[in-house]
């Protein structure tokens, strides 16, 4: 497959969604499967016309089902792949999401998130699918998410989402939304030298006899966060993959124990790589009396209101999860012995919320401004949680 | 043993695979043994279940085309769904993935399509094709993708005990239709050929030499083909119906063989049939008295891949256009000037181009003006037929609400605009209207900067109405002056149509002469 | 064995010969092979195999003329042909069904 030809380096003007097809077509994604929904539309309209230009290929299935479920195919036929989609299409894809991780197949999902629940706001924008993402399939799993604030970082992060996809051998969810999606800012797209692009760990024929390869191998070293290397289909290899529970072999396994050795392999490869996989923004943490902790769109239109706060003399720091799941659980932890409050800010009624609750655990008080989609958050309300956090409470 | 490779392009690591020092179990002791995974069997189906017998005439048909076609069963994938049939991926030593119920098929279609050299074989049953995954069955038909599916049809659902299912003929007996089913079935070869299915087939587990024939056609069939197999279910289906005899203490032990004879009777082979005429004829008690079996189709089209790849060289023509106006592209390095965070509102009726119009004020201010710029537009119904409206935001420093608070600047081209937006407008703000299409009301603020142009009138004068943005465009960057003329003129450039550029540069030009004289 | 009219050019003809391979342990007891080999070659055992069925035995050796249909039907691949030559036909006889009953 080709790798230079089609990179758009240059700067831009350019649609959220349309940034996010770029991202991917330099990442090397070469395969797109999906189904028109607003606000992610743009996305698939972009591959369509994207892709057959970089010997890619793009299939419009016959729903979310299919979508998600083709692009583990395609992975495993050795391509990288994607498919994009909104909160009622995520809901479908939840299912063969849950395949992908028991499979182990390397692929990204995005969910332009639109307000909900059901049908919902299709145009306008939300933040709750936050814990669907963790916890939308069926049984224990851990998810890697990222979730971008402007177009730009939409274009970096659906390439470090493929990265972490392929590193890792497992799908990678790009969180962003409605906002995001369609709002059109400066792209700047460099040059492909200056990107880092990475594989997933192949063996190939030749490399050893096929018959001795494993597909879900443990690590020889006994290393938690090990990630067993891969092959393609037609390679010789006549692997089998099964979502039932499985041996090293891919076969299936109908025992406790068998479940256990499963379950841990495809939890521990991500949280004991947390260190790499967890990226977050930091400002002015140390000697904060508030922090700001928040992602996506939120997190970028709590500048002002810290802004404001600062003028005002609170010590307010800002905490931005780039990273979603993983959550930093041990970092705000820790950070919440040193502070007298967090604000969570975010375009739902209360959900990445809890999981500060729950690494804070009392040492420090909460705060969450929420409001349940259709507009991104009133800058004054999350000032006046930021006052509210500090002490200082409004004359009424 | 240990196997070292190069993994990532860019960045080279070195990769060690321990092997694991056994090898797969091939016992021998039956010439199809190479292809089976020994280690599996024996295989979790019934005595007398059809499906071994499916799994035969599938490895014999392989074997043929192997030995006389020269093909490579490396290069074959077999993709199956949940239920007993689904199982079959497991046992074949080939490619093999055992997806989850009802999805064997887009799986399929990733696969083929992502790589259009594997042979992919879709194995399932008729609860997992026809019923959780029948859109997607119809759909992998419509497209002619090139793929072969294979339905193994036990007429319910086995493994989870013997429910009725989409199969299931009428006043058929099964657990959950324990007074007779009353829903009708699919006739799936009429399904797969209606749907766009170009080859057609359908035997029972007793024809297994057809079968065997029948496969090696489908699978090397250039586009979607699908076999059904009709095949007894010795536990659950014949339990209950009089096929297997019942419960007939004679029989209780080989239902599947009384199955079997009852196709011997019953089967009537009738090829090129239409396929609608292809049916399972019951009596009023659900018997099967009739199978129609034989290839009812076989047609020649272009598949999916072919299809698809005729339209490499017109893609290729839209990245030399696209990738030709992104190099001719000039760097005008305007230092960059300070701008406080500016609010700009655009709005009128659909088809003025407000959209486009809002998108190029920010293309010239973020990619010719080096400036932070960010623009949003109204979806949805509002946005179409009556009022439209865009927004935009530039400043020097980066933008953290992407939402208008309180525009300084307003380009409005419609009395619905008009109404709908003025009141926003800052104190001191800039609004700028075609004068021609708002009236001002007597009570129009006063605490604003009112400018009007023209421009539809303007744009028609010069030969298209739909340029009238542009004047605006002109008229307003005079005014307010944030982002240079020349950034603009290169915005528009890019943006506007190719054979409509210098006539919308002279309006803008107009526009802007106009902007200087009155701002 | 009833009265056959025996072909005058039988001892001039060759047919195709099959020995036949079972693979006892494998067998479930289906039936299909003795039901549906068109010669009649096969019939059912006395033997339990370690499942606890009884496997196909075969009645009489020359009768098999490798077709393979058994091979074919067997669903628990415990039952194959291997290729026996060509040689004349013994006596012919109509062909018996060996009908499964234990």
């Amino acid at each position: 497959m080709t790798e230079q030809k089609g990179s758009l380096t240059g700067e831009h003007f350019m649609l959220g969604d349309h940034a996010c097809a770029e991202g991917a077509i330099l990442a090397g994604c070469r395969f797109f499967a999906g189904y028109p929904i607003t606000p992610a539309t743009e996305i698939a309209e972009r591959m369509s016309v994207r892709l057959p230009q970089v010997e890619g290929k793009y299939v419009q299935m016959e729903d979310e089902l299919a979508s998600m479920n083709a692009v583990l195919g395609a992975s495993w036929a050795g391509v990288k792949s994607m498919t994009a989609t909104s909160g009622p299409g995520f809901s479908l894809m939840m299912e063969n999401l849950g395949l992908g991780i028991m499979l182990e197949t390397p692929c990204v999902l995005v969910n332009v998130q639109r307000g909900g629940p059901s049908t919902g706001l299709p145009t306008l924008v939300g933040q709750q699918d936050m814990m669907q993402a963790r916890w939308g399939s069926h049984g224990d799993y851990e998810i890697i998410a990222l979730s971008p604030g402007s177009p730009q970082e939409l274009f970096d992060l659906t390439i470090r989402a493929f990265n972490l996809s392929e590193k890792y051998r497992t799908p990678v969810l790009v969180m962003t939304d409605a906002e995001v999606g369609h709002m059109t800012e400066k792209v700047v797209i460099p040059p492909v030298e200056e990107i880092e692009i990475l594989h997933r760990p192949l063996v190939s024929r030749g490399d050893l006899e096929p018959d001795h390869f494993r597909i879900y191998r443990a690590s020889p070293k006994g290393d938690p966060g090990y990630v067993s290397p891969m092959v393609k289909a037609g390679d010789g290899f006549r692997i089998h993959v099964t979502g039932l529970t499985h041996d090293e072999r891919g076969y299936p396994a109908m025992n406790p124990e068998a479940n256990e050795l499963n379950v841990s392999r495809i939890m521990q490869k991500i949280t004991a790589n947390q260190k790499d996989i967890i990226q977050l923004e930091k400002e002015k943490l140390r000697g904060a009396d508030v922090v700001v902790v928040s992602y996506g769109i939120s997190a970028r239109t709590s500048l002002w209101p810290i802004d404001q706060a600062r003028k005002e003399g609170i010590k307010v720091g800002y905490l931005r999860l780039i990273t979603v799941w993983p959550f930093p659980e041990e970092f705000i932890s820790k950070l919440a012995e040193k502070v007298q409050a967090f604000v969570v800010p975010e375009i739902n009624m209360g959900q990445m919320v809890r999981e500060v609750q729950r690494s804070a655990a009392g040492k420090t008080k909460v705060i969450g401004v929420h409001k349940p989609g259709g507009d991104i958050l009133d800058p004054r309300d999350v000032l006046e949680a930021i006052r509210q956090g500090a002490g200082i409470r409004q004359e009424a | 043993m240990t196997a070292e490779r190069i993994d990532s392009k860019t960045k080279p690591r070195i990769m060690t695979y321990e092997a694991s020092s056994e090898g797969d179990w091939i016992t021998g002791l039956h010439p199809m043994d190479d292809l089976l995974r020994g280690e599996r069997l024996p295989h979790i189906w019934c005595q007398g279940c059809g499906l071994g017998t499916a799994l035969t005439s599938f490895i014999s048909s392989l074997k043929w085309l192997e030995k006389r076609k020269g093909w490579d069963l490396d290069k074959v994938a077999v993709v199956s769904g949940i239920g007993c049939t689904g199982r079959i991926a497991g046992y074949v030593r080939l490619d093999s993935f055992h997806t989850i119920h009802g999805r064997a098929i887009p799986f399929a279609t990733g696969l083929k399509i992502a790589n259009p050299e594997l042979k992919v074989i879709v194995i399932s049953g008729d609860g997992d094709i026809a019923g959780i995954g029948g859109n997607h069955f119809i759909h992998a038909a419509r497209r002619n993708l090139g793929i072969t599916v294979v339905c193994v049809n036990n007429f319910n659902y086995g493994m989870t005990g013997g429910q009725v299912g989409p199969t299931t003929p009428h006043e058929a007996r099964a657990v959950t239709a324990q007074y007779g089913n009353y829903e009708y079935p699919f006739n799936l070869p009429y399904l797969a050929a209606a749907s766009g299915a170009s080859y057609v087939a359908r035997w029972t587990t007793l024809h297994a030499r057809q079968l065997d024939w029948t496969l090696r056609k489908a699978l090397t069939h250039p586009g979607f083909s699908f076999v059904e197999i009709i095949a007894p279910c010795s536990t659950a289906y014949s339990r209950w119906n009089p096929e297997g005899k019942g419960l007939d203490p004679e029989n209780l032990r080989r239902r599947g063989l009384e199955v079997m004879k009852h196709y011997q009777r019953v089967g009537k082979t009738d090829h090129g049939l239409h396929p609608k005429d292809a049916h399972i004829k019951v009596n009023e008690r659900g018997e099967i008295i009739e199978i129609i079996e034989g290839e009812f189709l076989l047609e020649t089209r272009p598949d999916f891949e072919e299809a698809m790849n005729q339209r490499v060289e017109i893609a290729e023509k839209y990245w030399q256009r696209e990738k030709a106006a992104l190099d001719k592209r000039v760097s005008l390095s305007i230092k960059k000037k300070k701008v406080p965070r500016t609010e700009i509102q655009l709005g009128g009726f659909g088809g003025q181009g407000i959209m486009s119009a809002g998108k190029i004020i920010g293309m010239a201010a973020a990619v010719f003006n080096n400036l932070e710029a960010c623009f949003t537009q109204s979806y949805g119904p509002e946005a179409r037929g009556g009022a439209a409206g865009s927004q935009v935001i530039i400043s020097s420093s980066p933008i953290h609400h992407p939402h208008l608070t309180e525009p300084t600047s307003m380009i409005i081209m419609s009395q619905g605009a008009y109404d709908k937006y003025v009141d926003t407008l800052a104190i001191d703000g800039v609004l700028l209207i075609d004068n021609e299409l708002v009236i001002l009301p007597e009570d129009h603020r006063t605490d604003i900067k009112t400018l009007g142009i023209p421009a539809t009138k303007i744009a028609e004068e010069a030969g298209n109405n739909r340029a009238a943005n542009t004047v605006m465009l002109g008229f307003w960057t005079a005014v307010e002056g944030i982002v240079d003329q020349k950034a603009m003129e290169e915005s528009i450039a890019e943006s506007v149509p190719p054979k409509t550029v210098d006539l919308n540069l002279d309006v803008f030009r107009t526009g802007y002469q106009e902007g200087l004289a009155q701002g | 064995m009833p009265l056959w009219r025996q072909p005058l050019d039988k001892d001039r003809i060759l047919i195709t010969h099959g020995i036949v391979h079972i693979i006892d342990d494998r067998c479930k007891g289906c039936g299909f092979c003795i039901e549906f080999c068109p010669q009649g070659t096969l019939g059912i055992s006395d033997r339990t195999n370690t499942k606890g069925y009884h496997p196909p035995r075969v009645i009489e050796e020359n009768l098999c003329v490798n077709c393979g249909l058994c091979t074919l039907l067997c669903p628990d691949f415990a039952i194959y042909i291997e290729d026996g030559g060509k040689q004349t036909p013994g006596l012919i006889h109509p062909v018996q069904r060996n009908e499964v009953k234990k």
